[in-house]
């Protein structure tokens, strides 16, 4: 009997352990931030929690300035990390796809910077930026070029994490990249040769449209991830130099845990959550119009 | 003649793309190079400039700082149980969620675990930190693996369903007309068939899980807390001893390289199957 | 005086004898009605900053617990990551730490309006939870001021004062026949004389937003600055944009390049390489600079009281202290541990381990005296500084947020904007600040 049940019910008892486990751990933190983000409180246990309406949405919307150049920010570095990785690692991926001496070592090598923690290489890259004592401008002066200020300059500092992002997943959009032209048809190719395509074209026409699906998703975890980025901006730069590099998360932080500010905190989550859902949803769009 | 030439272009053309390819993958050699000579210079020759590349004298006492100061081993104990745990639960529930998802189709499901992914980290710490102090759940494995399973859950659903979504749909159906039920489908043919995406995403998880560290802060206390704290503890007021700094970093990152290095196989099959199909 | 001078044998005797003869025994201190074993079996758990004087303190916690028979678990964590945890524990108010370690300059007024300090008045004037050894009155005027509210009540006992101080190469003063600046106006003649990069630079400071609002009072006290005058923000005075304009010209010109993102540890570090003649921070960084592991001007360090100008002769203090959790369910026993923690043979050990405290007699000991880790010129830099000293950083309720926006202010009059449109801006975000939070 409870066999035959549970069989004639199992699209729904397999993912309901998954489900219910992440809807007991994320309800109650949806319910309390969203909540929250329409209080004041200084977290102060002498007075409770003061209803403002929507104030916080409305200071978020118009009045606060440095929310939205926050906003400017996480959005232009992770355009900058994403776009870099995703340019570079479909090169790199053209330019390894063939046999040669060593292909199991630039594998190896290409995971490393994937399975390392980012705090720790976060910190390995503090010292390497360092102006006067990092080995970086070491190895600019070498080549003859001019030292750098890396994450110590408010015009570099954004750039410089950036680079700290695309050494890291460079590599995955490189794999995946590469694991997509391993599984391409070779007619259409012979097909565009025939017709006098030129290999650029063959590429753009040809190879790009194909990888598409497993790039979008490979785009999609990273842009989710970059937009989130906390580890390594918290390490290196805390947001600076001035605000330079202080991304919605970083302000976030701040406004919660330096400023006291938990209604405001709150509502700024909510408009990340909002931010990184849109560009997901957006991204899981373009994806279905290619398969599923 | 024109043989000679070809044979010359050829070697030259290979000579061009070893050079590139040291290009490229310099940087990501370098990096590791750097924290590991780093963490065995003495702290006078960590910040010497300019930096010495081979010739430096090498010490342990980075290392001996790291033990001595902090409890290492109790760290990496700790991080071995929580990693492990989250790894076991995500897959245990993780993967007939997947194959649920890809044998009917439930996309909406899917983004809703995505969800939990999407959500700033910071916005679940008090809120995680109420609800688990009333289950008296702060300074236990449980919390930190409940908390790490959000990180890694959505991912091993995520790769898990493309895997499933190549098992052929006769062999399914085949065995549902023999009598077979949808937990046996799953169980004799579905999983068999995905075990490489199994140990790939779990690998995954359980790196993801080793390097998070937001969540351990709260959620963890002294007897159960992971090691990027360790390193985290040591940022504000060591930054100074690069030499122990680098040490610390090389003593997290060792053992997620090796894993990587033992089972790149499987990383690299997890981390492109999810997005790679036919 | 002679008993002063014992107090700390006599304070290992107690312990002692207390350990071996249990309970029964009569102590002189329970003679007058206080017992250190009032709590005896109770567990405490306390939360502690990463700091020196935590570093010290953490060695002699078994000598609390054998004198208390108390249990005391703890966790030192970043002060970040401190202060978040702490955040979480009294939102949810979990009871769950009993004392902790505060930096007053910047909790002070928040954590006291937020409820979370628990007042030590009554404490500290009944004789049977107060040590009779204790001795308020020890304390400098300075850590009284420091650790009392608005409104008298007492947050916290204090356990460390930190003084800002200038340290200077000695090797390269003495050949050109220089000596530290009495008074701002020689500063800037002073650094030029010593600067020759790349091998040289004459001056560092902290650049860093946030961590440079510790650092600047040291050029805006001075120069006759304030932050604010009868509760409004005065950011942008002409003494402001004066010491905004020294402070951030000496670091343009004559700083280490990538000053704008340095904090104390990146100061120290290019201190310590022997890349600069002249650095001014907090007083309690200079172990560091005399450990050879570590530092290359080893004996090379003079130490000196700040310059002074018009406004007067100030060095900013900034106090740290032990206090009690309002929400703690043993608030007596987290007591106890506060007062040993600041007592009078805990302050030699951290004194004696070169962490300056606030206790006049500690600065007086002869074992102190006896075994100086630090050369002599900081025991009177130090010294003399508490002297002259004054809170660094205004006491409001949002320090961290004025500290970011005077920070970022500075960062940008490092990268070359006008001192005085910077301060504008920032009078307007601080006013804003205030008419949010003070009230």
């Amino acid at each position: 009997m409870l066999t035959r049940w549970a069989h004639r019910h199992a699209q729904w008892l397999f993912p309901a352990p998954a489900v219910l486990l992440v809807a007991v751990l994320i309800v109650y933190p949806i319910a309390y931030t969203g909540w929250m983000s329409f209080q004041e409180w200084s977290a102060s246990s002498l007075s409770p929690p003061r209803f403002v309406g929507a104030a916080n949405y409305t200071k978020i919307l118009v009045g606060d300035a440095r929310f939205r150049e926050a906003v400017g920010r996480t959005i232009y570095f992770t355009l900058v990390a994403v776009a870099a990785e995703t340019l570079l690692g479909v090169a790199m991926a053209l330019l390894f796809n063939r046999e040669f001496w060593g292909r199991g070592l630039l594998r190896t090598l290409a995971i490393l910077p994937m399975v390392a923690t980012p705090t720790a290489i976060a910190l390995v890259f503090v010292m390497m930026y360092h102006p006067t004592l990092g080995v970086a401008n070491y190895v600019l002066s070498v080549v003859g070029l001019a030292p750098f200020r890396w994450t110590y300059s408010s015009q570099t500092a954004l750039y410089a994490l950036a680079l700290v992002d695309i050494w890291q997943w460079t590599p995955l959009i490189m794999l995946i990249a590469l694991a997509g032209l391993a599984s391409l048809p070779r007619e259409p190719y012979e097909a565009a040769r025939l017709d006098g395509a030129s290999p650029l074209q063959a590429f753009w026409h040809i190879t790009l449209p194909l990888l598409r699906p497993a790039l979008v998703v490979a785009i999609l975890f990273r842009a989710i991830d970059a937009l989130k980025t906390f580890d390594i901006i918290f390490v290196m730069t805390q947001g600076g130099p001035a605000n330079a590099s202080e991304t919605i998360n970083i302000l976030l932080f701040n406004q919660a845990f330096s400023y006291f500010n938990m209604g405001y905190a709150a509502s700024m989550a909510v408009a990340l959550f909002a931010l990184v859902m849109g560009a997901s949803l957006l991204l899981i769009k373009v994806r279905r119009s290619t398969t599923w | 003649m024109v043989r000679g030439g070809g044979a010359r272009r050829r070697l030259l053309s290979t000579a061009g793309f070893y050079a590139l390819a040291v290009v490229f993958m310099l940087p990501t050699v370098f990096v590791f190079y750097w924290m590991v000579t780093l963490s065995l210079k003495p702290q006078i020759e960590a910040t010497a400039y300019p930096p010495s590349f081979v010739r430096f004298s090498i010490t342990a006492a980075g290392y001996r700082e790291v033990f001595t100061k902090y409890p290492f081993f109790l760290y990496t104990w700790n991080s071995l149980v929580v990693a492990t745990g989250c790894t076991v639960l995500g897959l245990a529930v993780g993967l007939p969620a997947a194959y649920s998802i890809a044998h009917w189709r439930q996309q909406r499901l899917a983004i809703v675990i995505l969800v939990a992914r999407i959500i700033p980290g910071i916005a679940y710490l008090i809120p995680w930190y109420i609800f688990f102090r009333s289950l008296r759940m702060v300074d236990t494995y449980g919390a930190l693996i409940l908390s790490h399973l959000i990180v890694g859950l959505p991912i091993i659903i995520w790769v898990m369903i493309s895997f499933f979504e190549d098992v052929p749909a006769d062999l399914e159906d085949a065995a549902l007309i023999d009598g077979c039920t949808h937990l046996g489908v799953f169980w004799r043919i579905a999983l068999p068939l995905v075990k490489p995406g199994v140990v790939a995403t779990g690998i995954l998880s359980f790196v993801f899980s080793w390097n998070n560290f937001l969540f351990s802060v709260i959620l963890a206390g002294r007897t159960t807390r992971t090691l990027p704290i360790a390193v985290y503890n040591m940022i504000s007021y060591e930054e100074i001893n690069w030499g122990t700094l680098a040490a610390a970093a090389t003593l997290i990152t060792l053992p997620v390289l090796l894993v990587a290095l033992l089972a790149q196989r499987h990383i690299v099959t997890g981390l492109t199957f999810g997005a790679v199909k036919q | 005086m002679t008993a002063r001078r014992s107090t700390r044998r006599t304070f290992l005797k107690t312990v002692a004898a207390a350990a071996a003869a249990g309970p029964f025994v009569s102590t002189p201190a329970r003679a007058q009605g206080f017992t250190w074993k009032r709590f005896q079996g109770k567990e405490l758990f306390l939360l502690l900053t990463k700091h020196p004087f935590i570093d010290v303190l953490e060695k002699h916690i078994p000598e609390f617990e054998s004198l208390s028979g108390m249990k005391v678990k703890w966790e030192t964590l970043p002060e970040i990551q401190a202060r978040q945890k702490m955040t979480v524990e009294m939102t949810a108010n979990s009871g769950g730490i009993d004392a902790f370690f505060t930096s007053l300059h910047v909790e002070k007024k928040r954590f006291w309006k937020a409820g979370w300090y628990h007042p030590l008045n009554k404490f500290l004037d009944d004789k049977s939870l107060t040590s009779p050894e204790f001795d308020w009155n020890d304390f400098t005027p300075g850590a009284k001021a420091g650790v009392t509210q608005p409104d008298g009540s007492i947050s916290a006992l204090a356990a460390f004062v930190d003084a800002n101080v200038f340290f200077y190469r000695k090797d390269l003063f003495g050949p050109k026949g220089l000596t530290p600046p009495k008074t701002l106006a020689d500063l800037e003649p002073l650094v030029q004389k010593l600067h020759a990069p790349p091998s040289t630079y004459g001056i560092v400071l902290r650049g860093l937003k946030n961590a440079n609002a510790t650092q600047y009072p040291t050029i805006l006290f001075p120069m006759g600055g304030t932050y604010l005058k009868d509760g409004k923000a005065v950011l942008d005075s002409k003494e402001q944009v004066a010491a905004l304009d020294l402070y951030t010209k000496l670091l343009r010109q004559y700083a280490p390049p990538g000053v704008v993102n340095f904090n104390w540890y990146e100061c120290s570090a290019s201190f310590m390489q022997g890349q600069v003649a002249i650095y001014m921070d907090g007083v309690n960084f200079a172990s560091q600079f005399e450990d050879a592991a570590k530092s290359k001007v080893v004996g090379k360090i003079g130490y000196a009281v700040l310059p002074s100008g018009p406004g007067g002769h100030f060095s900013p203090i900034y106090i740290t202290g032990m206090a009690v959790n309002a929400q703690s369910r043993n608030k007596e026993a987290a007591y106890l541990f506060t007062q040993w923690a600041t007592s009078k043979p805990n302050m030699v050990h951290e004194l004696m381990a070169g962490v300056g405290v606030g206790r006049t007699s500690t600065w007086d000991n002869p074992e102190v005296k006896a075994k100086p880790k630090m050369p002599a010129d900081w025991y009177q830099a130090y010294q003399a500084s508490l002297k002259i000293g004054r809170q660094g950083l205004p006491e409001i309720v949002g320090v961290t947020e004025y500290r970011d926006i005077i920070g970022v202010a500075i960062q940008k009059a490092i990268e070359g904007a006008p001192p005085a449109q910077v301060l504008a801006q920032a009078q307007k975000d601080f006013q804003d600040l205030l008419n949010r939070t003070e009230n």
